[in-house]
């Protein structure tokens, strides 16, 4: 190949989208045929099936919605198509994002002369797999035989840290885009750029600093013309639709004027009221005040995640910021005067992303070009070396794999082109290979010239003769965004790969079935859920993907107790595969069910926001009990947030996908926070419980017991004060339950202890199953009781709690795990 | 076992590297190591560990290249790549005596196996 | 002549229909009777055939012949040549061999024949689908396991084919106990078991293959008791295939018979190095390295730690790296984990009795100890659990895979019980009791499977007497009770 390579990077944003490429020393952003850097993510099928993307697309959003999809980025991952009216067709969001990135693709053509096949497209730092997934799926549809997906912080981070001079530090990459938000804290070392952490609310963005405008204007138009628009009215749709575009175009102006005049391209038009033309002045201030809420929600997830990784605010070295909201200089200053710490500037927050994913196909080794015609001169040499390299010395490994026309080459070295550096002078080995370390300058194209020698000095042709290898600051493989494991029937997590694990990846682990899988049937399946996320509790983390191993499908009975050996791969891509291997049946089964982001069915939705309520009204009425003050502020929030999921909900029952999306994720999180809050006080209770337990049982047993009665509780007593030092909730479980049980078999001696008993249950038998049976055996035992025949009343009270209702036994919550 | 898989793929006894090197050596022999792997040479194809030889693949390289870079992960193996040299050179392990007499196919003269 | 023949054919009929409509529970013995009876008429009929000189009459008596020793008859003849479908209706039709349960004994028949004849699909199906109809007895389960046998699940045919002896009574004919004995012998002894072979109880009805097999086992291993040269001849005589047994005979008579030496035989600990820290790391090399570790070493290799994280040296130096590298964590903690870990693993793969004395209470053991403990009950809740759910939404199996799900469940609690002593044993025997009660109780009222319930309750009460559950003991009693 000759020339400068082709390294494309894309960002598939969910407003707009752009298209940088790399040639191996800089940057250059792509325009598109409107001479624009940026490409609105809008898709437009017109009733020809004409596809328009882009800003001519853009134009129709609010005039002819039906035909016209943005925002689909949020939708990746789910299957649900969209409909565009007038054509008849439908698109799934994934064939949406190929439009876009097909238009992205045709712009570098028509700019650099070349169709790329091989591109890096950034994805959002929290994406989970499917929605990976479907990334991927979407580059392969736009025609890219290769890509590879990069977290868009690493992404903006390799594009500052390449134009910035080296400077060692934690730094902070604040993305903040149209309805996202990500925060990475990230470390350069000697160059060398780490992930030290992110987090981030995938439910705030610029589209909300718009709405906050849209409020402010609704209330502004109730004031002086009386009318009141609302946005969960359908009829007043039109007008929302108008004032939401008017607003984000004041918005945008405000980044540079002092002062943006909301105009709307015609009169409003609302029901009852006919049409009228506000005159609605945004200023600065205004816009501040409306921004602060939302920054503040932001700052406070920087705060999280600094305090997660133990650093000061003031030690940050800088803060990137990326992204269009953080145009706005107002943005800028808050955040840099709440964390105290540099801006770095001079870097493009639009199309940093893009760029920061060009350089990154240069160190995968993508480049866009595709195979180039071969010209062969001389000895054919397969070099390995990294095209893009932060190593000052790195190495340069070959080896011959032709000999062409002439002799065999027998000594190697490299000579940097501008004379700088020579290497060693290296013999080839048995295998025709050498590892020869080269010399770079820093932040350079290097070329080196091969110099091949045969026996007797005589220099020979190589082929390629020479090599190039860029300095500059790079990120090693691309690394996994959030821990993939299997959710085990114990709701524990077998983790495959932790965060940060670099892609691709692939690890095995055996499992052991717990439950039989019956042969030819149809109801009998073995689960193994896969799961994505930090919580040590399967049903805590998102279920991407279950292998399923059905009846139908296997040759014979498989019995509880068998090992299952479960391989997980993820490849570059963000693909995952998994293939469990049975040994008992000899079978392979690589089916992985619904790699998708299960749809926010919005019964379901509601009924766990009833549920979560409940809990969150006993936990509180517990708290005030116990006066736990920092408690009761937790679940002050986590109301909070519930009260937002019930507006999101009623956003999703009006058919707003997104909304069902955010409720759905919103809702996990607050199950977490619930869960936190419980186990934090399951300690003290436990406690409370051990010492009532002793108190009890140890009575019991000293009046009742036997003599190995008592010997036995001495040693659970022992084991009690055992587990309690240790703090093993599960330990300690177990033994008071031991405790418990013989303290009872003690209490059972007591001539007492069934009138009792008897009475209790015969108390309970309106809840009986089988009340007739019930009102028998309660007019039984009242006659044994009247005998003081006290073994049969305790054969009757046994047999009356048969027929009174169970405890609602723990539901499992495992994603049905099949597998320990 | 796991716990021979923890151990054999030590970062530092993949990539060769003593305790001390530097995050700039570690970047080094990982990216040499996956060049020699990718051209195939048998230079690169195994290496030792106190538990016997290993074969050296791209995945354990780049893993444990990954390891390394984090500083929390690095001190977790540091404490365990003081033996460089496999444990059997230092001390065999004596051969366990074996289980004692070997089968005796019992199963076909009974009419137990197929025919 | 026509009379004659209608006679014959009615009366061969009828014993045929006599033995094939014998059942178990009702009047043992009776069908047997009636048949024999008939047949005896039937003979005599033949006979007189034959003495007037009539062939026909020989083929009565064939066919009379083979309905009396139906078993010998199949055993000898057909099972040998893999002909399962005459075998299975031969053992069928005769109401004696199998103790009146003539229906598993035409299964075991016809697996067996099955067996031999190289596992054809349409034998195995044939077996199978007759298994999972029944309330199967001990015969079923022998057919049972005979056909993952000859599906090559060895594995699953020895926990089948070995819980048999179980059953107790009329489940469980002489028979069925015998063949499955001898099963058990033969697959030993192929694995060069020996010592498991060692521990059959040679005094029960065994046949003369198994006893002689058990003979040489306890030669080869020193169990006693020991068998001299003289009982090894003996118990070989009586074998009718000794002729192929020879050249084991003569193994066994050359092994010197020596009395088994202890099982912890104290291994040199590896070379004490100067630096614990190095001295651990070398004890953890050989323990990770060995194949077949034991407790000896596990516990030199704790000890060597607990010296090197004793070790001021060891310890400064750690956590002054984790200052260098600016790491959050306690260094000594994670080293500690990860070693905890490893010793679990080791322990638990090797299936290790780590005791519960004093001595390892404290320290890196007494840590694996107890880890482990919790480690095993755990998966034990995680197991009875999922069978306890299962038995709630009354998912049911097929009878002989609801016996392997309890002899699995029973095993797990059995490993966990022998790896960490009676402590673990009052802990896990509740979780374990009440699933596999309810279990037993679905089987006994609703699936009316009586025989394996009568089984389980007999396991729990006798597990409830060793872990001293008042409540339990009461509660199984009465249920043994009830099956008796
Ligand atoms: N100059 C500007 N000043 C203020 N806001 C702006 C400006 N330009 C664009 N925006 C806002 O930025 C948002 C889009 O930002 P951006 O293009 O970074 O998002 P995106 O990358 O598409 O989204 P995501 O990163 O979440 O996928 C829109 O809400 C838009 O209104
Ligand atoms: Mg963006």
């Amino acid at each position: 190949m000759t020339g400068r390579p082709l390294y494309v990077g894309i960002d598939l944003g969910t407003t707009n989208s752009a298209v940088a490429v790399f040639d191996g020393e800089s940057t250059q952003v792509v325009r598109n045929a409107q001479g624009s850097p940026l490409t609105p993510s809008v898709v437009r099928i017109d009733a020809k099936g004409r596809v328009t993307v882009g800003s001519a697309a853009r134009r129709f959003l609010d005039r002819d919605p039906e035909n016209t999809r943005s925002e689909f980025k949020r939708l990746m991952g789910t299957e649900r198509p969209l409909p565009f009216r007038a054509s008849g067709r439908e698109l799934t969001p994934p064939e949406l994002a190929a439009e876009i990135l097909k238009a992205l693709r045709g712009d570098v053509r028509d700019q650099l002369g070349s169709l790329p096949t091989a591109a890096v497209i950034s994805v959002p730092a929290l994406f989970e797999l499917p929605q990976s997934a479907a990334t991927a799926e979407a580059a392969r549809l736009a025609g890219f035989d290769k890509v590879e997906l990069l977290p868009e912080p690493i992404a903006s981070a390799l594009a500052a840290g390449w134009t910035a001079e080296h400077g060692d530090g934690r730094w902070l990459v604040y993305d903040l885009g149209g309805g996202t938000f990500d925060v990475s804290l990230l470390e350069t070392d000697g160059g060398f750029l780490r992930v030290v952490g992110h987090d981030g609310d995938n439910f705030l963005g610029g589209r909300d600093v718009d709405w906050a405008i849209v409020d402010w204007a609704t209330a502004m138009i109730e004031r002086e013309h009386g009318v009141k628009i609302r946005r969960d009215n359908p009829e007043h749709a039109a007008a929302t639709a108008q004032l939401k575009h008017a607003a984000e175009e004041a918005k945008v102006a405000l980044s540079r004027a002092n002062e943006a005049v909301l105009t709307m391209p015609a009169p409003l038009e609302i029901a009852g009221h006919g049409a009228f033309d506000p005159e609605l002045v945004l200023g600065r201030a205004t816009l501040e005040e409306l921004l602060a809420p939302l920054v503040d929600r932001s700052l406070e997830v920087c705060r999280r995640l600094l305090a997660d990784h133990h650093t000061d605010p003031g030690q940050l070295a800088r803060i990137v910021f990326v992204g269009g909201p953080t145009v706005t200089p107002l943005l800028r200053a808050r955040v840099a005067q709440v964390l105290g710490a540099p801006v770095a500037d001079g870097l493009d927050p639009m199309t940093l992303v893009a760029q920061g994913a060009a350089i990154h196909a240069a160190t995968s080794a993508l480049d866009g070009r595709g195979a180039g015609p071969l010209v062969r001169r001389g000895a054919r040499l397969w070099l390995q070396f990294p095209a893009v390299c932060t190593d000052l010395s790195p190495h340069v490994v070959g080896r011959v794999v032709e000999g062409g026309s002439g002799p065999m080459p027998e000594r190697i070295h490299l000579v940097r082109d501008d004379g700088g550096f020579t290497s060693e002078v290296t013999t080839l080995d048995a295998e025709h290979a050498f590892v020869v370390a080269v010399e770079l300058v820093s932040r350079h194209a290097n070329t080196f010239t091969i110099v091949a020698q045969d026996a007797a000095g005589a220099v020979l042709a190589v082929d390629p003769p020479t090599v190039t290898i860029v300095q500059g600051m790079t990120i090693g493989d691309p690394p996994l965004s959030r821990s993939i494991g299997v959710a085990l029937a114990s709701d524990q997590v077998q983790v495959y790969f932790e965060r940060g694990t670099p892609l691709p990846a692939r690890r095995s682990f055996t499992h052991v079935t717990v439950e039989s899988v019956a042969r030819a049937s149809a109801d009998s399946v073995l689960k193994i859920p896969i799961v994505q996320g930090e919580h040590d509790r399967a049903h805590l983390c998102r279920l991407v993907g279950t292998l399923e191993i059905p009846g139908h499908a296997i040759a014979r009975t498989l019995p509880a107790g068998s090992d299952i050996e479960l391989t997980i791969e993820l490849d570059r891509g963000g693909r995952m595969s998994a293939r469990a291997l049975v040994p008992a049946l000899d079978q392979v089964f690589e089916h992985v069910a619904h790699l998708l982001v299960p749809a926010a069915d919005t019964e379901v939705l509601a009924a766990s926001l009833a549920t979560l309520r409940k809990r969150v009204d006993d936990l509180r009425a517990d708290a005030f009990r116990r006066g736990m003050a920092q408690v009761l502020g937790t679940l002050e929030h986590a109301e909070h947030e519930l009260a937002e999921v019930a507006r999101d909900l009623g956003a999703a029952l009006g058919g707003n996908d997104d909304a069902g999306q955010r409720a759905r994720r919103n809702l996990l999180e607050i199950d977490a926070a619930l869960d936190e809050v419980e186990q934090s006080k399951q300690w003290p209770e436990l406690e409370q419980r051990a010492v009532r337990t002793l108190t009890w049982a140890g009575g019991q047993i000293a009046y009742l017991g036997t003599d190995r009665e008592r010997a036995l509780f001495e040693d659970i007593a022992r084991a009690i004060d055992g587990a309690r030092q240790e703090r093993n909730v599960r330990d300690l479980q177990r033994q008071l339950r031991l405790a418990n049980q013989l303290g009872e078999t003690a209490w059972y001696r007591d001539p007492d202890t069934w009138p009792a008993l008897f009475d209790a249950a015969s108390s309970r038998i309106d809840a009986a199953t089988d009340l007739p049976k019930a009102q028998a055996l309660v007019r039984e035992g009242r006659a044994a009781n009247g005998r003081n025949d006290y073994a049969e009343l305790r054969r009757i009270t046994e047999k009356l709690w048969k027929l009174l209702p169970h405890d609602p036994s723990a539901q499992r919550q495992s994603y049905d795990s099949g597998v320990r | 076992m796991n716990a021979v898989e923890r151990w054999a793929g030590n970062p530092f006894f993949v990539l060769e590297l003593a305790v001390t090197a530097s995050r700039a050596e570690v970047e080094r022999a990982g990216q040499k190591w996956l060049a020699m792997l990718e051209l195939g040479l048998a230079r690169a194809a195994i290496y030792t560990t106190p538990l016997g030889v290993r074969a050296r693949t791209p995945e354990l390289v780049r893993t444990a290249m990954a390891e390394l870079r984090d500083p929390e992960r690095r001190a977790g193996h540091e404490p365990w790549c003081l033996l460089q040299e496999p444990a059997s050179v230092i001390d065999p392990p004596e051969s366990t005596a074996s289980e004692g007499e070997p089968g005796f196919d019992a199963m076909g003269p009974l009419q137990w196996s197929r025919r | 002549m026509i009379v004659r023949a209608v006679v014959l054919t009615l009366g061969l009929g009828f014993a045929w229909l006599v033995g094939v409509a014998n059942r178990e529970e009702s009047r043992p013995g009776f069908f047997g009777l009636a048949q024999w009876l008939v047949l005896f008429g039937l003979a005599v009929l033949g006979g007189s055939m034959v003495l007037d000189g009539e062939l026909v009459g020989l083929a009565v008596l064939t066919v009379v012949a083979g309905l009396t020793f139906p078993w010998a008859v199949a055993r000898t003849w057909l099972i040998p040549r893999g002909h399962w479908r005459s075998a299975w209706f031969l053992v069928r039709s005769s109401a004696w061999t199998w103790h009146d349960d003539n229906r598993g004994g035409a299964l075991v028949a016809a697996a067996w024949a099955a067996v031999r004849a190289g596992g054809p699909p349409a034998a195995l199906a044939f077996v199978e689908r007759r298994c999972e109809r029944s309330d199967c007895g001990a015969a079923h389960l022998l057919a049972t396991g005979l056909v993952a046998a000859a599906r090559g699940d060895l594995e699953a045919a020895r926990r089948w084919i070995g819980s048999l002896c179980e059953f107790t009574g009329k489940a469980s004919p002489q028979m069925a106990r015998r063949l499955a004995l001898q099963w058990i012998a033969a697959d030993a002894a192929t694995r060069g078991a020996w010592s498991q072979l060692a521990q059959l109880d040679a005094d029960r009805d065994v046949d003369a293959a198994t006893a002689a097999l058990i003979a040489v086992a306890r030669r080869f291993v020193g169990a006693a008791p020991i068998p001299t040269d003289a009982e090894l001849e003996t118990a070989w005589r009586s074998v009718p295939q000794r002729a192929q047994f020879r050249a084991l005979l003569d193994r066994a008579l050359q092994h010197q018979a020596s009395p088994a030496a202890p099982n912890s035989v104290v291994r040199a600990t590896p070379v004490v190095d100067r630096d614990p820290h190095r001295a651990a790391l070398v004890a953890h090399a050989h323990l990770l390295s060995h194949p077949r570790p034991d407790r000896v070493e596990l516990v030199a290799v704790a000890q060597a730690w607990d010296r090197a994280l004793a070790d001021q040296a060891f310890t400064h130096r750690t956590q002054r790296r984790a200052l260098e590298l600016a790491t959050r964590g306690d260094p000594i903690e994670s080293l500690r984990a990860r070693l905890d870990a490893d010793l679990v693993e080791v322990a638990r793969t090797a299936r290790m009795v780590l005791g519960e004395d004093s001595a390892v209470a404290r320290g890196t053991l007494g840590r694996v100890r107890r880890t482990l403990g919790q480690r095993l009950l755990d998966e034990l809740e995680v197991v009875a659990d999922a069978l306890k759910t299962r038995v709630r939404t009354r998912r049911a199996l097929a009878i002989h895979e609801e016996w392997r799900e309890y002899l699995t469940l029973r095993g797990t609690y059995q490993s966990a019980v022998a790896m960490t002593g009676p402590v673990l044993q009052r802990l896990a025997f509740p979780c374990v009791n009440e699933s596999i009660c309810a279990l037993a109780v679905w089987l006994w009222n609703d699936r009316k499977n009586r025989v394996h319930a009568h089984q389980m309750f007999r396991w729990l009460l006798s597990e409830a007497e060793k872990c001293e559950d008042a409540e339990a003991i009461a509660l199984h009693r009465r249920n043994v009770e009830c099956g008796r």
